[in-house]
């Protein structure tokens, strides 16, 4: 008996170590393009989606679609003149699916079971996971997919977007939803948007009217009598924190804002420090910085800024926020004057001078400047190999990048949706815009446009289309005009074509890049909180200590040679235009 | 006998203490909760200039509106609700089923099961071997999935079988001589004499398919949301909005003009509500089952 026992659990043993092998071992399927049928198939039609329009289905995963458009993704294909439109062009129908739970959370398990379906959309180009499907190769290139299956698709993508997103080979490996194009602005303004391209409504410095006006001031341009201000706040306004100066640290965790004051004190808009010899410093050695963080650290000492502000929350910060609690504030025109102050007015009264007026610039001795928005691209799709019909795939995208297919995804079927007016901008239809300006989520669920394609939409019909259907913007559009507009610079012209990103996501590079970030955030809270000068010093030597220590200097070397690059291809000599 | 009526009636200054420091502790430990429940019924945009701590201060029941007006909100409750009551009773029918087989010690094989029950307990598959067991049992975006992995539990198993040792082998042999069979044995003397367990291990299995997540991401898909899975989503969506109004796209500006308002924190503590209060109710039905004794009247003569 003792004996059939011991072989039974040696059986289970050896049974239980197969099976981890087996299913560990299991890994992606290695499809080659032999079922693709490779090559120009066109005759008379003008692009190879027209070729074959025979009914077919592809999957794609999409965790990151926005809240607002899941409705109509969720609400599946049919039922729709939008997606009727679409699969009668190209015979293609989309499975999307929206799994639950964080990007971050599934991409790692789907990757390593190999579960992921023809298509996956990421939410962004920098999303590690592409790198990593890339290095298994596990996807196709888009670039290899379009030579074989579509060539003529090479119109519809910009040289700016090879240019950025290409590998050192030339190799498009993904496409990213809303690639900046040098001529978007005016494509939207043609559409019928309103002015586009211009300075984005954020990075204003907005003064609580009741403080400002006891202050003696309409308005502050100077980083002295703004310093001012913010003392008087202090002395006058006890129950008000003068200053709501960040969201978690000094350098703003903002997607692609600089905060205000670090321009004032001559901080480079890059966010690194360039040398004029053409070379990339980190952030961390720039004397501008430093000034910036000596400065908030006087604030400090005088009681200007809290103990307490500095770990603030994000729940804290909007509660003062929305109760008036900052004598001055950095924001966007469009959240100050919108969201904000109805939710002021409701809690205050209509007449309220608790609201929060614009000011500004803050100059410092080097004037104020601010940067022109450009968005490298969003959310991100690629191509797998467990896609089983790729040339089909990528003939359906080519329809997606037509002018054709932009307008069917942003704005509708033309004759139900919208119309052409004589001027060449598009006329909405009324019931359609009327929801747009009331229930962005119902609009989306209705028409399926816009949240349902945002990952393969081009910026220029979507502000176009989009911006055109919605109420003009009123104050918030004059005051960026007035505050921003005037001091914007271009910063890809000057050849820092976001360099900071330059970085793949999950290499070795970006590790060190990620602890350095972290060595010089926490360094920046010492050296505010500092009780004297030598102390603040004292942070500061240890903090560049650390960071050499880490290997700041292999991350410069990325954006150094990032920044040549770009410098290179617009035709400059690098550090030529600091 | 007067004296002892007297002594119980009367407090010391020991027990006014006792009970004020009990009361101290107690309170402690509810505030979190009921301040919760006080911003889940205050209005959204008073509770974003903060300060509601003991009682709201604008009442309104917008917030549970919002959320029970969503679409998939009925259907997630329906699966949350199902999944918790089916997964606890098949849950409890099969660890003590299986609990009470090796809870014998004449059964063949009853080593043999409790090393690989014990070994279990140690090692895992891993994520990944798991998610393809799922897959390749077909249970991946099944509902089954919530009821057929959580059926046996180790740490329950071994629970019940330690009660079931504890009952005596009489009143097994009392059922024997009437006849009765080892189902007629398990069903109407084991179970109903085991109330207490049964009752520990039904609400420990009812809690954790209520408050589960983590298999509705992996393994559920959207068309099977639990509750939980909504509310998470729910608060994602709010604080996705509050971050892009804090970019520089023009969405966010159409979404501004909309009045829409960002308070993650009623959201939040409006599911909090919605996901604490059924599960609480639920402790009242068990507690008598915890505290009766199981030998009383069980067995005669």
């Amino acid at each position: 008996m003792k004996k059939m026992a011991k072989f039974l659990a040696l059986v289970m043993a050896l049974v239980m170590i197969i099976s981890v092998f087996a299913g560990c071992s299991e890994t992606a399927k290695d499809k080659d393009n032999s079922d693709n049928k490779g090559g120009n198939t066109a005759t008379d039609t003008e692009w190879e989606y027209q070729a074959d329009t025979s009914p077919f289905e592809f999957d794609v995963w999409w965790p990151s679609v926005w809240s607002w458009g899941k409705g109509g993704v969720e609400s599946g294909w049919d039922d729709s003149p939008v997606f009727e439109y679409i699969t009668e062009k190209t015979g293609g129908k989309m499975n999307i699916e929206i799994p639950l739970g964080d990007e971050n959370d599934l991409a790692g398990t789907m990757i390593a079971a190999g579960t992921y379906p023809d298509v996956c959309v990421f939410g962004s180009y920098t999303s590690p996971y592409i790198n990593q499907m890339k290095d298994a190769e596990l996807i196709y290139s888009w670039s290899e997919l379009i030579d074989k299956n579509a060539p003529k698709m090479w119109e519809l993508i910009p040289d700016s977007m090879m240019a950025t997103h290409a590998d050192a080979d030339g190799v498009l490996w993904y496409y990213p939803g809303f690639a900046y194009h040098e001529t978007w602005a005016e494509e939207a303004e043609a559409l019928g948007a309103h002015p586009a391209g211009g300075a984005h409504g954020t990075n204003v410095i907005f003064c609580r009217q009741d403080i400002l006006e006891a202050f003696g001031e309409e308005d502050i341009k100077d980083i002295d009598t703004f310093t001012d201000y913010l003392y008087f706040c202090k002395e006058n306004y006890p129950d008000v924190d003068p200053l709501k100066l960040f969201e978690g640290n000094p350098r703003n965790t903002g997607e692609a804002i600089f905060t205000h004051l670090q321009a004032t004190f001559g901080c480079h808009l890059s966010g690194t420090y360039p040398q004029e010899d053409g070379s990339i410093k980190y952030y961390m050695y720039d004397p501008a910085y430093v000034d910036y963080l000596a400065w908030l650290n006087t604030l400090y000492n005088d009681g200007v800024i809290s103990a307490n502000q500095l770990t603030d929350d994000q729940s804290a910060i909007d509660t003062k926020t929305y109760s008036a609690g900052y004598g001055a504030m950095n924001g966007a025109t469009y959240t100050v004057y919108n969201t904000i102050e109805t939710t002021l007015k409701e809690s205050f009264g209509e007449d309220t001078d608790k609201l929060y007026i614009a000011v500004g610039p803050i100059e410092g001795e080097n004037g104020w400047k601010t940067y022109k928005l450009r968005n490298s691209g969003g959310q991100t799709s690629v191509i797998t190999k467990n896609c089983d019909n790729t040339d089909r795939v990528i003939k359906f995208f080519e329809f997606l990048f037509t002018e054709e297919g932009q307008m069917t995804i942003n704005a509708g079927v033309e004759g139900v949706h919208w119309e052409w007016n004589d001027d060449g901008t598009v006329k909405h239809d009324e019931e359609k815009a009327a929801l747009a300006n009331s229930d962005l989520e119902g609009f989306t669920t209705t028409y399926k446009l816009c949240g349902n394609w945002s990952a393969w939409c081009n910026t220029s019909y979507w502000e176009g289309l989009l911006g055109a259907c919605l109420t003009p913007p009123g104050r918030d559009l004059e005051e960026s005009e007035k505050r921003l507009q005037p001091y914007t610079i271009d910063l890809w012209e000057i050849g820092f074509c976001d360099i900071t990103l330059c970085i793949p996501g999950g290499s070795d590079l970006d590790v060190i890049k990620t602890k350095v970030e972290d060595a010089c955030k926490v360094a920046a809270m010492k050296m505010i909180a500092a009780a004297n000068a030598d102390e603040f010093d004292s942070i500061y030597k240890e903090c560049l200590k650390e960071i050499e220590g880490l290997g700041v200097a292999q991350v410069e070397e990325a954006y150094t040679a990032e920044y040549h690059k770009c410098c290179e291809a617009i035709g400059i000599e690098p550090g030529a235009e600091l | 006998m007067a004296k002892k009526s007297k002594s119980i009636n009367r407090y010391t200054a020991f027990d006014v203490v006792d009970i004020i420091l009990l009361a101290i502790i107690a309170f402690i430990a509810f505030y979190p909760f009921w301040n919760v429940f006080m911003i889940s019924l205050n209005e959204p945009t008073d509770t974003l200039t903060g300060g509601v701590t003991l009682w709201f201060r604008e009442f309104t029941l917008e917030n549970y509106r919002h959320i029970f007006s969503e679409d998939s909100f009925l259907r997630a409750l329906l699966i949350s609700v199902s999944r918790t009551l089916i997964g606890a009773s098949t849950s409890v029918i099969f660890t003590a089923a299986f609990s009470y087989g090796i809870s014998k010690k004449w059964l063949m094989g009853q080593k043999f099961f409790i090393a690989l029950l014990v070994i279990t307990m140690y090692v895992s598959g891993g994520l990944i071997p798991t998610f393809l067991n799922i897959r390749n049992l077909g249970l991946y975006q099944n509902y089954l999935v919530y009821i057929i992995p959580s059926l046996l539990n180790s740490y329950n198993v071994i629970i019940m079988m330690t009660y079931f040792r504890t009952l005596p082998a009489e009143l097994e042999e009392s059922v024997r001589i009437d006849g009765g069979n080892d189902l007629v044995i398990f069903f109407r003397i084991i179970l109903p004499v085991s109330m207490p367990v049964v009752a520990t291990i039904a609400l420990f299995n009812a809690v954790g398919h209520w408050n589960s997540w983590y298999d509705t991401m992996l393994y559920g898909g959207r068309k099977l949301m639990t509750m939980q899975m909504f509310l998470v989503e729910l608060i994602q969506d709010a604080d996705q909005v509050r971050k892009l109004m804090s970019s520089g796209s023009s969405i966010a500006a159409s979404l501004a003009k909309l009045g829409f308002k960002p308070n993650v924190e009623s959201v939040k503590a409006t599911a909090m509500m919605v996901t604490a209060i059924p599960i609480i109710m639920v402790y009242p039905f068990l507690q008598k089952y915890f505290v009766k004794g199981i030998m009383v009247g069980s067995l005669k003569g």
